[in-house]
């Protein structure tokens, strides 16, 4: 028997989301598995060799969103719009829209620290079911608006953001292959920042960054990063007991101790009562490049990081 | 002047000492889960307190757990992975991927833990993908496709790192599957070699032979736990599961190489130097999976680089690791399969003991003997320890068609009534195959396993003790209780600020304890 150890852990339906406690993903008994069939339902089981089949529309579907895969389960789900394109459900959606949305996605859905929504392609899924589930329920950082919006009200607002499909609002005017260079170049922006598998450090990976946030918030990170710092990169100050400062990004701060790894990704840990002094800001350890690169090379910088993550695979 | 070096080297050494690593699953490529750290000891060994617990809300944990600049990194099972602060056990962070649903598997999800290269973790997912996750945020670097769940192919061991390579096994044998050793390039996830454990055409005429038909092609012998690496031959060493199906062998007449044996694979090319089958046609479950030190043994007065194992079919074995030659094979248990060796180091096999409709008893069952348990060899007793469960089992056999992702054991296995179980651990002199010491336990202890240069011995048991033993002697000298349904995973040992811990993954919680 392989892979054994014993019966493992609690049962799987204990610990899955609502999502995905259909049959098949609960543990089964060992011997009965044999006669049943585990796998999943037909259309579920196609679309599953497609992914895996054809790389192409993999990455596609990758650059459009890690998570495709928690949106599976409604593979085959036919819920559309029942407002459509009508023009009443536009406007009432563009008033919800700066309500609710327009903070993160821009007023004019142009993106912000979220993503630029005028592309008229959406990284959860293009369409109607998957835009409802992601308003509905939320992702990483975005909100679920289950319990602020009526169901109308949801749709209302995916009204509103199909009539701005194609309208680009986040256009880029920079060269992305200048920007790539000074990226890689005397920038040294990949000496702290991640894209694939080149780069490192400490800083935030930027692999899907190009469709993860809106150009005017890619813009406002490198002139002004502590405008919208993100989140899981505060900043700890420990001063120890022989007088020396160390410095680093928080990865946790509590009443008696905190942790954080310097730009050189050297890692700290500190009890408060062996230390001096323990501090936390919201002060971004990113400089501002506002007027170290000119105008023409933050463009560029732009341009090059507002196309990433567009097919490209994490 | 060479006073003043030997000082400096002194102080650079007790500085650098002030930290210890603890950087893969068999602790170091010789896979002795052994350490030189001595501060715990049997003489204070008594006052062990626990520092901190760590709840991974996980299942039931079989990782060995890393341990690199004050972080330690440890998975557990539904692909979950984790990195805790060594000061506090406070967690770093959480990495987690949702299984697809249809996964396959005999046992749960479970994961045996981390390797590492630089500033890179490998884990494989139970799913059929190795991934790379950046050291300091837990980001995926890379993952990529190693094997199809959808045909019952799963990945629950803990990669090896061989130079720029991670090296893996699957496991699935139950399913009709093939099993591998795969290498893959820590900087790109590609992968550079396949090694198939069943002789298929790419493989030697008299190997290829071993399979009737084309039973190869289902034939099993799974890879799932993580072998050793020998850098002057760069040979790394692998145990191989059960031939498949498991328990009737007419469908797969042969000896069915290289399953439940221990293959020799060159480290660069994944090319066979050489292999040794411990039970040629298994039909009663015997992996040869189980954990494979690498250990000089003085045996006639000669030093012999050796490999050692305690199989699961009751024996202890230990060959030469350059030429694959058997210099000891000896049953620690009671053994009724085979009833001697014969001058080719090929076991003799007791008649009429494969599984029938009716039922037929054989020793040991089908848990082994010894299993895949962690186990951990002393240079400074010179005794191997690992655990066994005593006792025989009856095996059924039953009759079906392969289909393609459905079970495909075609058995199973009883309890003897009224045999008492037990387990015991065993320590055993390598060279020869003697028992030094035995420690009767009322269950198999099936983890913790780990020594230590202060003679010390731990071993976690099934009703979820921590247990420090005086490893010349075998007398308990400490035990805590640990909430854990049972301590399964191997035990790790450092020095963290200048003091020394062993920790351990219990139930679903892992624990660290220092002295007061």
């Amino acid at each position: 028997m392989t892979g054994t150890g014993g019966r493992g852990g609690p049962p799987l339906q204990a610990q899955c989301t609502a999502w995905i406690a259909a049959p098949e993903a609960l543990e089964p008994d060992p011997v009965s598995r044999g006669n049943a069939n585990y796998l999943a339902p037909l259309t579920l089981r196609v679309f599953r060799s497609m992914l895996r089949d054809v790389p192409k529309l993999l990455m596609f579907f990758l650059f459009a969103g890690a998570a495709l895969a928690q949106n599976e389960p409604h593979v085959g789900a036919e819920v559309n719009n029942p407002f459509g394109n009508d023009p009443q459900a536009v406007a009432a959606g563009a008033k919800l829209f700066q309500a609710h949305c327009a903070a993160c996605h821009g007023t004019k859905g142009e993106g912000g620290s979220g993503p630029d929504l005028s592309r008229g392609i959406f990284a959860v899924g293009d369409r109607d079911a998957d835009l409802q589930q992601i308003v509905t329920r939320g992702r990483d950082v975005m909100p679920g608006f289950r319990r602020t919006l009526e169901e109308d009200e949801i749709w209302q607002v995916i009204s509103f953001m199909r009539s701005l499909a194609g309208l680009n609002l986040g256009t880029v005017t920079g060269d992305a292959a200048a920007g790539a260079n000074l990226f890689w170049g005397k920038g040294g922006c990949g000496n702290c920042h991640r894209v694939g598998l080149q780069g490192g450090g400490a800083g935030p990976n930027l692999t899907q960054i190009g469709v993860r946030r809106g150009v005017t918030s890619l813009r406002n990170s490198i002139i002004d990063p502590d405008a919208e710092l993100p989140r899981g990169y505060a900043v700890v100050t420990a001063v120890t007991m022989d007088g020396k400062t160390v410095q680093g990004i928080e990865i946790r701060h509590d009443a008696f101790s905190a942790q954080f790894r310097d730009l050189a990704n050297n890692y700290y840990s500190f009890l408060r009562s062996e230390v001096k002094e323990m501090s936390r800001s919201e002060k971004s350890l990113m400089p501002s490049y506002k007027g170290v690169f000119s105008e023409k090379e933050i463009d560029d910088l732009v341009a090059y990081m507002a196309g990433l993550g567009r097919g490209e695979k994490r | 002047m060479r006073m003043l070096l030997v000082l400096c080297i002194l102080a650079a050494q007790t500085l650098a000492a002030e930290e210890t690593t603890w950087t893969s699953y068999g602790g170091g490529h010789n896979s002795w889960r052994y350490s030189e750290l001595a501060e715990i000891n049997d003489s204070n060994v008594a006052m062990l307190t626990p520092q901190w617990i760590y709840q991974t809300n996980a299942g039931r944990l079989q990782a060995v757990p890393l341990i690199i600049d004050g972080v330690m990194y440890a998975t557990g099972s539904e692909n979950a992975a984790f990195a805790i602060d060594l000061l506090t056990g406070q967690e770093l962070w959480r990495y987690s991927q949702t299984l697809p649903p249809g996964t396959m598997g005999c046992c749960g999800t479970p994961n045996r833990g981390f390797a590492v290269s630089g500033d890179r973790l490998f884990k494989v997912n139970y799913e059929g993908t190795l991934v790379a996750l950046d050291i300091h945020t837990g980001d995926v670097v890379w993952e990529t496709f190693v094997a199809d769940y959808k045909v019952g192919y799963s990945l629950t061991v803990a990669p090896q790192v061989v130079k720029d390579k991670v090296i893996i096994g699957n496991a699935g044998a139950e399913f009709g599957t093939r099993g591998f050793v795969d290498a893959y390039s820590v900087t790109t996830g590609e992968r550079i070699w396949r090694f198939h454990t069943t002789a298929g055409p790419e493989s030697p005429p008299e190997h290829r032979k071993t399979w009737s038909g084309d039973s190869w092609k289902r034939g099993g012998g799974s890879t799932w736990v993580t072998g050793s690496y020998d850098p002057e031959l760069n040979l790394v060493y692998w145990g191989t599961g059960n031939p498949g199906p498991d328990m009737v062998g007419d469908v797969r007449l042969g000896d069915n190489l290289y399953t439940c044996s221990l293959v020799a694979i060159d480290a660069d090319t994944g090319k066979l130097r050489w292999h040794y089958q411990f039970t040629p046609h298994d039909v009663w479950d015997y992996d040869a999976a189980e954990d494979l030190p690498l250990v000089d043994l003085n045996i006639n007065g000669k030093t012999v680089k050796a490999v050692i194992q305690a199989n699961r079919n009751g024996l202890f074995y230990a060959l030469d690791r350059a030429t694959g030659e058997l210099l000891v094979a000896k049953p620690y248990t009671e053994v009724t399969w085979m009833t001697g060796m014969d001058d080719k180091g090929r076991p003799i096999r007791a008649d009429d003991k494969a599984p029938t409709h009716e039922g037929n008893v054989v020793c040991p069952g089908l848990p082994g003997g010894h299993n895949w348990w962690p186990t951990t060899y002393s240079p400074g007793t010179g005794l191997y320890y690992f655990s066994s469960r005593g006792g025989c089992q009856t095996y059924f056999r039953r009759d079906a068609p392969y289909v393609e992702g459905q079970w495909y054991q075609l058995g199973h296995t009883r309890n003897v009534p009224d045999e008492e179980l037990e387990g015991s651990v065993i320590a055993i002199d390598p060279a020869t195959g003697d028992i030094q010491w035995e420690y009767k336990t009322t269950q198999p202890p099936v983890g913790g396993f780990l020594t230590t240069a202060g003679n010390l011995l731990f071993v976690g048991d099934r009703n979820g003790y921590f247990i420090a033993f005086d490893a010349k002697t075998g007398k308990v000298l400490w035990n805590f209780q640990t909430g854990g349904r049972s301590v399964t995973a191997g035990a790790v040992t450092y020095r963290f600020r200048g003091k020394q811990y062993v920790a351990v993954a219990a139930g679903s919680s892992i624990m660290a304890f220092a002295l007061p």
